[in-house]
């Protein structure tokens, strides 16, 4: 073989040698190091991953203490819910509204980098009309506090204001945490 | 191609003092500029570049017989290149805090260290490896890979210094502490490209006037005999 064939080929191996090398370091070391500093915290519980479903969150570590939820509370549960994209800071709530009409709603929020990203209906005491109002909305989507939320096509009055207390309660508790 | 030597310790002290890379030969200079903002910076990217120096002569002075001039080039960018990528995956790994983007007192090593594969330096070192033998490639590796080295931390001492007024060194942790020399005042504009380019000058200059003289000197006494 010509020193133009032997050169060839020394830069080929060693082209395919230093992507190798690259790709088995990035795959062995620094994707393995990446995945362990994300934070792990505890089990997801159930329904933080169902209503987090898009993200897979790979911990949460709770923060609601049930012991100190009264029946005045609006918070009745909650966790810090850790997810693969770490600059991402998310929580989980189980939110309990003021009284609206003539009861109250239970529902879940989550809540990503101060603002609602999902909702999730869980059961209500309300009239009728506030109860199918708040098993339909998706008005929480995308609230951050800054102003009040724009309820669509609502016929009810009472429930709207008094789910978002307990909405606001939320935002300003994940705010107030690392 | 034949191979003329020198050997190990002429070509070291060549690479290291009568032809420095940046102060005699003008190599690296992209990263003579950027990289001496901070003394810290210099320092690691004076040793990275040292490294991956000596490794891309080694093989390329090893696979002499199976290559052209052409050829040593361009197995030169190739290790260079995987030897780059390879020092930032780690430092993702294993040093994330002290190349976080993010704090201000982190070391830019992720935007430095692709310099490293490009510069000449490393190019035209490994294309010479063709021209002298191994222990020849390996003095002169590790000597411009030292002059290299001190070159940037010496011109990165003053810069930072006369520019901030004190030297910060950075945790691998990501937490800082630094070394006040004076406060008041300070030349910022020292800190600017501008800053690297003028010191790059200043030292090489001097260099330059002392090898000059020392020249002189030994064409005077050479007369003289």
């Amino acid at each position: 073989m010509n020193l133009i064939g032997k050169t060839a080929l020394v830069c080929c191996f060693a082209a395919v040698a230093a992507v190798g090398a690259s790709v088995g370091i990035y795959y062995g070391v620094t994707a393995p190091a990446i995945a362990a500093r994300v934070p792990s915290g505890d089990a997801v519980p159930e329904v933080v991953a169902t209503l987090f479903a898009d993200d897979a969150p790979t911990g949460v570590t709770k923060i609601i203490d049930e012991t100190t939820v009264t029946s005045k509370s609006y918070l009745l549960d909650g966790y810090r819910v850790y997810l693969p994209d770490t600059s991402v800071k998310a929580f989980y709530y189980r939110c309990r509204s003021a009284t609206g009409f003539g009861g109250k709603v239970t529902f879940d929020i989550g809540i990503k980098n101060d603002a609602v990203a999902y909702y999730a209906f869980v059961k209500s005491n309300e009239d009728d009309q506030g109860t199918n109002w708040a098993r339909a909305t998706k008005d929480f989507i995308g609230y951050d506090g800054s102003s009040d939320v724009v309820v669509t096509g609502a016929t009810v009055q009472e429930t709207p204001v008094a789910m978002q207390t307990a909405v606001d309660a939320a935002l300003t508790d994940a705010k107030g945490r690392e | 191609m034949e191979q003329t030597k020198k050997g190990f310790l002429s070509s070291f002290l060549d690479g290291l003092y009568f032809n420095n890379p940046v102060l005699t030969l003008f190599l690296g200079l992209t990263l003579a500029v950027l990289a001496t903002t901070r003394f810290q910076t210099a320092l690691m990217v004076g040793v990275l570049t040292l490294v991956i120096l000596f490794l891309t002569v080694l093989i390329v002075s090893l696979c002499h017989s199976f290559l052209n001039k052409v050829g040593a080039t361009i197995l030169s960018a190739i290790l260079s290149a995987c030897f780059a990528t390879v020092t930032m995956l780690l430092l993702v790994a294993y040093a994330p805090k002290l190349i976080d983007t993010e704090n201000e007192k982190a070391i830019a090593l992720l935007t430095l260290v692709p310099f490293i594969s490009t510069t000449s330096l490393v190019l035209i070192k490994g294309q010479e490896s063709l021209e002298h033998p191994l222990s020849d490639n390996l003095g002169d590796a590790l000597g411009s890979g030292i002059g290299f080295l001190l070159a940037l931390v010496l011109i990165a001492f003053v810069r930072e210094l006369l520019a901030t007024g004190a030297i910060t060194f950075t945790a691998i942790d990501g937490t800082s502490s630094t070394w006040t020399a004076w406060s008041g005042w300070t030349l910022g504009i020292l800190s600017q490209p501008f800053g690297g380019f003028f010191l790059v000058a200043i030292f090489s200059g001097i260099h330059l006037a002392i090898l000059e003289a020392k020249k002189q000197k030994a064409s005077v006494a050479k007369e003289a005999k």
